[in-house]
């Protein structure tokens, strides 16, 4: 069984080592707000330098887990989402805390977070080899439609509008763009310049436009007020009650999550917020008079929801090598780094390592569970760190990264220009993700496209021949004119009806 | 919103928005301007670029129009902090002006001393008062992760002054 290999494989003394570390880093940073995971795996990108593969793919997909179970915490006690799903977390949870629930709240949180984790990454170990099946089946030209549909999507879904999610994206092609070409080694957007022509550096692009971006828009626009955080002491623990109310709810959203992770949908905004919804509607009488005042229920399904998602997220990586977040784009680029192709030979190829990966990724979830419900009171006195400072080291990180994996000025005056660049796409209201996306996976479309029309000699209708593409840009335009056709379909039917 | 002017937001967006227009244009001119080194290739380069140019020219175009239209961008909001409602351009010119000081002085004075500097500046920049309390963080914070990066985790970063010593580590690198 390659799974219990990898299982026993992930259990050597270093690689628990790094997977506690992880654990711990990841519980930091989702814990501390204005770092995201994504911010937090691109920070230890530098370490990819010296550390070997296993370990510190180990330790990132620890990060990764430990992001999500350490963004609940600011959201109960700080009402402070400390990353986008943990949006949804807010609305009960810190509610909860200010009527002295802060101790219910977190623990169905972290219990949530453990037990979707368990069951979505259960879910991965057996879906991903199945989808990574399909892959090897799937020629250049589906592969490009792949990828455009998950550029599409995720562009559309993302921003306030579709237009500023598409200028986001296409901006991140075009500094994709930079350097020498793959194929034929043309050197395009270099403007002359040598360094230019390695291309623009993906880490650094990541690191600049959150670390950067964020301290130089908040030096700009923004200011810290005085915190408050919720005074809570003691054990994170449920009742007997509590426990009834939970369950069902971490199953529901677990259920919504994980697929919503495995499709291009854009993160974990959906999921969490669809769950929510879906607990609210489904609550009993009492559940029902407390939402809005604090209802368990609306901490347990968003919370478990965020964590099914993420594992999902994992799934299109893994096996096809196609990142549908940010953090996915920053695991890819970590790849990268070791020369590891992601995708279906991934399984094949590297057949260890995904499953020491896999059996990490159990691990670390039950770590984090260990760390998170015992060692919650230590989690919370790190919310007492002015912002500032804690900014400050975050940029310090980031330009020490910027240093260390482009080691030149060139990289390092980059990482200055896409922080401003970040700066003035939060100003001005564009997404980032879409950005991050079109740098990583651009030139790995265009690659597919390439692939697609030489082996038909030339011909671009290639790319629309397929049935299984056709189906796929089918999708993509649902994608992108769905949300805005609904409205008015919902306006008719409800105008019919009256 | 009146015919007559655009408030100082819509005229930042419009001018951010005519920027990435003119990258739209650079990114076309480039792609014209190719030399295209191998043919053996059935697709050339410059397929994908135009296609990238066209999004960076068309996109920023329609979103002009949205801006006349009074349809303006909203400021992202902050994590555990508040938008104000002015812009703050000492600040943002002391945090642009730290993170220069660092990438021009990396090599020279070495990353305790210039991280120390971009800790302390952007501490200050972002609302921390108290200066001597700021330099001890920053230092502390630079040294610390000056060692555990190049001791424990072994990645190699500029210890400076390099000048007093004779063997140069930029000389090196060429």
């Amino acid at each position: 069984m390659p799974f219990i290999d990898g299982l026993l494989a992930s259990l050597t003394l270093t690689n628990l080592l790094f997977g506690l570390l992880g654990s711990i880093l990841g519980t930091l940073v989702g814990v501390l707000p204005g770092i995201g995971p994504a911010l937090a795996i691109s920070l230890l990108l530098p370490i990819t330098l010296t550390v070997e593969p296993t370990a510190a793919i180990i330790m990132f997909a620890a990060v990764y887990y430990g992001a999500m179970f350490g963004g609940s915490t600011t959201s109960i006690l700080l009402n402070a989402p400390g990353e986008s799903g943990s949006v949804m977390t807010t609305i009960e949870g810190n509610k909860m805390a200010r009527s002295g629930r802060a101790g219910a709240a977190l623990a169905t949180a972290a219990l949530g977070s453990f037990f979707a984790g368990a069951i979505a990454t259960a879910l991965l170990a057996v879906g991903a080899p199945f989808i990574a099946d399909l892959g090897l089946r799937l020629t250049p030209a589906d592969f490009f439609a792949l990828m455009v549909l998950a550029l599409g999507t995720i562009s559309a879904v993302m921003g306030s509008s579709v237009i500023r999610g598409l200028t986001s994206l296409s901006v991140g092609l075009a500094i994709g763009l930079v350097g020498l070409d793959l194929l034929t080694g043309t050197a395009r957007l270099t403007f002359g310049s040598a360094y230019a022509m390695d291309g623009i550096s993906t880490v650094v692009v990541i690191v600049s436009l959150f670390a950067v971006g964020e301290a130089l828009y908040v030096a700009f626009k923004g200011r810290f007020g005085d915190s408050q955080v919720i005074k809570f002491k003691g054990k994170a623990w449920m009742t007997k009650d509590d426990w009834s109310r939970s369950w069902k709810p971490w199953a529901r959203g677990t259920a919504i999550g994980f697929p919503l992770g495995v499709l291009p949908a854009g993160g974990s905004e959906l999921p969490t917020f669809l769950s929510y919804n879906l607990e609210k509607r489904m609550a009993g009488k009492k559940a029902k008079s407390e939402f809005g005042k604090g209802a368990i229920e609306g901490v347990a399904g968003p919370e478990a929801a965020n964590n099914a998602n993420a594992a999902g997220a994992l799934v299109p990586l893994l096996a096809l090598g196609i990142p549908t977040s940010a953090t996915a784009a920053v695991l890819l680029a970590s790849f990268d780094q070791f020369n590891i192709q992601v995708g279906p030979t991934l399984f094949g190829s590297e057949s260890t390592l995904v499953w020491t990966l896999i059996g990490a990724l159990f691990i670390g979830n039950f770590l984090l569970l260990l760390i998170n419900l015992p060692l919650i009171g230590v989690w919370v006195k790190l919310l007492k760190i002015p912002a500032p400072y804690l900014y400050a080291g975050v940029l310090t990180l980031a330009m020490l990264g910027a240093y260390a994996v482009s080691g030149n000025t060139f990289g390092m005056s980059i990482a200055i220009a896409v922080g401003i660049l970040g700066l003035l796409f939060r100003r001005y209201g564009y997404p980032i993700t879409p950005l991050i996306l079109g740098v990583v996976l651009g030139p790995m479309a265009e690659l597919e496209m390439r692939r697609a029309v030489q082996i038909s000699n030339g011909d671009f209708m290639t790319l629309i021949e397929k049935p299984f593409s056709v189906v796929v840009y089918a999708l993509l335009i649902l994608g992108i004119v769905g949300p805005k056709l609904w409205p008015l379909i919902k306006k008719r039917i409800s105008t019919k009806t009256k | 919103m009146s015919r007559s002017g655009l408030t100082s937001a819509a005229k930042g967006e419009l001018v951010f928005t005519s920027f990435l227009f003119l990258a739209g244009v650079v990114v076309l001119t480039d792609t014209a301007l190719l030399n295209e080194t191998g043919t053996l290739s059935y697709v050339s380069p410059k397929v994908f670029a135009f296609a990238v140019g066209i999004m960076l020219t068309v996109l920023p175009l329609i979103q002009v129009f949205q801006i006349f239209r009074g349809n303006l961008g909203t400021p992202e909001g902050i994590e555990g902090g508040q938008l104000s409602k002015d812009v703050n351009w000492f600040s943002l010119g002391l945090a642009i002006a730290s993170l220069v000081f660092y990438v021009v002085f990396i090599e020279l004075l070495g990353f305790i001393i210039v991280a120390g500097v971009l800790f302390m500046g952007l501490a200050y920049a972002l609302g921390a008062k108290r200066i001597l309390r700021i330099a001890i963080i920053a230092f502390t914070v630079s040294i610390v992760v000056f060692f555990s990066f190049t001791e424990l985790l072994q990645v190699p970063l500029p210890l400076g002054f390099d000048f007093l010593t004779g063997n140069s580590s930029i000389d090196q690198e060429w």
